[in-house]
């Protein structure tokens, strides 16, 4: 068998992650939001590309901050020396905000309760730590109600040791294109908006205002602010193609950061009416040559993929997937075709002028972009190219 | 007639001078171009207003957020003197409370504003 291509990489499988790409891509989004700081979210390892290395990445290609879903996450990115403000997006448990204070983690409050314990915290630790504040204007999942903003600020005001950095909110259907949709993000925004101005009425005024996701820096012009929270976008996919307008209008265009490849590692001949893999879903219309691509399930190939149409790049031609996805493996029915053990397989991104992006897996699998990024195992190899 | 409901709210004149000056594009947000004809651009005149419908909130028990501030308007009649009148959501909050009528009174000095509100049901309410 021919021996891997890339080194310290001991399985012919492996997900190639661009930084140039995150780099152009942070670039590309800031010639769109202009004025607006570029929040870089890389929880949920990056969206699967691996945080350290989209964190620097992303810092090099001019965002400001990066943003991450736990503390353990925020640790992760300081432990590897990432000196950016790092913004918790969730409500932490109490017990633990002395390790994200104690790492210079921005926290998030969205309850009178996290306000005091974000409070009490800071004072017994002594010195000075950032918070926002994040209220629900219509997502229904976490954040300080409006009717109850003014009393957390006054808590956390209150407090000598906190300083009240930022003020956000979170879109629920900025992606979504219909007139209601576009309605209810308009919305949330005009709300946002008035509790913005109420809390300036009062002389309370935090720097770093932020409302948008990829889709509202987008799609809504009125989310900036003073900050846009990039996930989706970051890695070279649009949350919806209706988004794209804004990114043409300058010229700009979203380049996907992240390729999976692999070797072929088996072949073999097999007889019309056999049916390759577990359950013996589907038989050989005609003789067909059958090669195994060793990446599976457990690497966060999703297993119903077989059923909508999936399909993989060998040699720079697309092939079906033969049978039902493997927890390890996963077999391609190239039908008459030369393969060999070895041969280069392009799971995800391109080979050859054609492209297999993840938005296409997701309508194979029934799901959405965010998922099938997130969902790439912990035992695949991330290897950075340029 | 009976009473609903009062609120009562004051506002720091030079801090609200202060944002006016940093973030003037509030003013839109929060005053209505009538109200703004009305406080002829003087701070504490605006601040009272403000005040005037955080005491309406209070009145109807609602936080803000809830209706836009434009929605809470404070008008003046011939003679000067001051009521409030709702729009949209605003209305339709106090309409489902039974509130008929909101009273209204406003003061300042250089550095505070303050406003008082009392709530009313409708004029049918009133007797047995």
């Amino acid at each position: 068998m021919k021996s891997v291509a890339v080194e310290g990489v001991r399985r012919p499988a492996w997900a190639e992650v661009s930084a140039s790409a995150i780099r152009h891509n942070v670039r590309a989004l800031r010639a769109v939001v202009g004025e607006a700081a570029i929040c870089a979210v890389v929880k949920a390892n990056g969206y699967g590309h691996g945080p350290v290395l989209v964190a620097q990445a992303a810092v090099e290609g001019g965002a400001a901050s990066l943003a991450v879903a736990l503390v353990d996450e925020g640790l992760e990115l300081r432990r590897a020396g990432v000196t950016a403000p790092i913004l918790l997006l969730t409500e932490i448990p109490s017990e633990t905000i002395p390790d994200a204070f104690g790492a210079n983690l921005t926290l998030t409050v969205g309850s009178l309760e996290g306000a005091r314990a974000a409070s009490r915290w800071a004072e017994s630790l002594g010195g000075t730590h950032r918070v926002h504040v994040k209220v629900d204007t219509g997502m229904h999942r976490m954040g300080v109600m409006p009717a109850d903003l003014d009393q957390v600020v006054d808590c956390l005001r209150a407090s000598p040791n906190v300083e009240l950095e930022g003020l956000y909110t979170h879109l629920s259907v900025a992606d979504g294109p219909s007139v209601a949709d576009r309605a209810f993000s308009e919305s949330q925004i005009e709300r946002f908006d008035d509790l913005v101005a109420g809390l300036a009425a009062r002389g309370v005024t935090p720097a770093i205002l932020h409302c948008a996701n990829s889709a509202g820096a987008l799609g809504y012009p009125s989310s900036r602010h003073t900050m846009v929270r990039v996930g989706l976008s970051l890695y070279g996919y649009l949350p919806h193609e209706w988004l794209a307008g804004a990114l043409d209008e300058k010229g700009q265009h979203l380049t996907p950061a992240l390729a999976l490849r692999a070797q072929v590692s088996a072949v073999r001949r097999a007889p019309a009416g056999a049916r390759p893999s577990y359950g013996r879903r589907r038989a050989l219309a005609r003789d067909a040559t059958i090669v195994t691509v060793p990446f599976g399930y457990a690497d966060g190939y999703p297993r119903h993929l077989f059923e909508g149409g999936a399909q993989v790049l060998i040699n720079g031609k697309r092939y079906p997937l033969a049978g039902m996805v493997t927890m390890d493996q996963l077999v391609v029915d190239v039908g008459d075709d030369d393969v060999a053990i070895g041969d280069d397989v392009v799971l995800l991104g391109g080979q050859g002028g054609d492209f297999v992006g993840a938005d296409e897996w997701a309508d194979w699998g029934g799901t959405i972009t965010w998922e099938v990024l997130t969902g790439l195992g912990a035992r695949v190899p991330r290897v950075l190219v340029d | 007639m009976v009473t609903t409901g009062v609120g009562i709210d004051v506002v720091d004149v030079d801090r609200f001078r202060l944002v006016l000056e940093r973030r003037p594009r509030i003013l839109d947000r929060l005053f209505t171009d009538a109200e703004r004809r009305d406080a002829h651009a003087q701070p504490e005149r605006l601040a009272a207003r403000f005040a005037a419908k955080e005491a309406v909130l209070k009145t109807l028990g609602i936080g803000a957020g809830v209706t836009p501030w434009r929605s809470i308007e404070v008008t003046l009649d011939a003679a000067g003197a001051p009521s409030v009148v709702l729009h949209e959501h605003a209305s339709e909050i106090a309409q489902s409370q039974g509130v008929g009528h909101l009273h209204l009174s406003m003061t300042h000095t250089d550095h505070l504003a303050a406003a008082f509100v009392v709530g009313s049901s409708k004029d049918e309410v009133r007797g047995g």
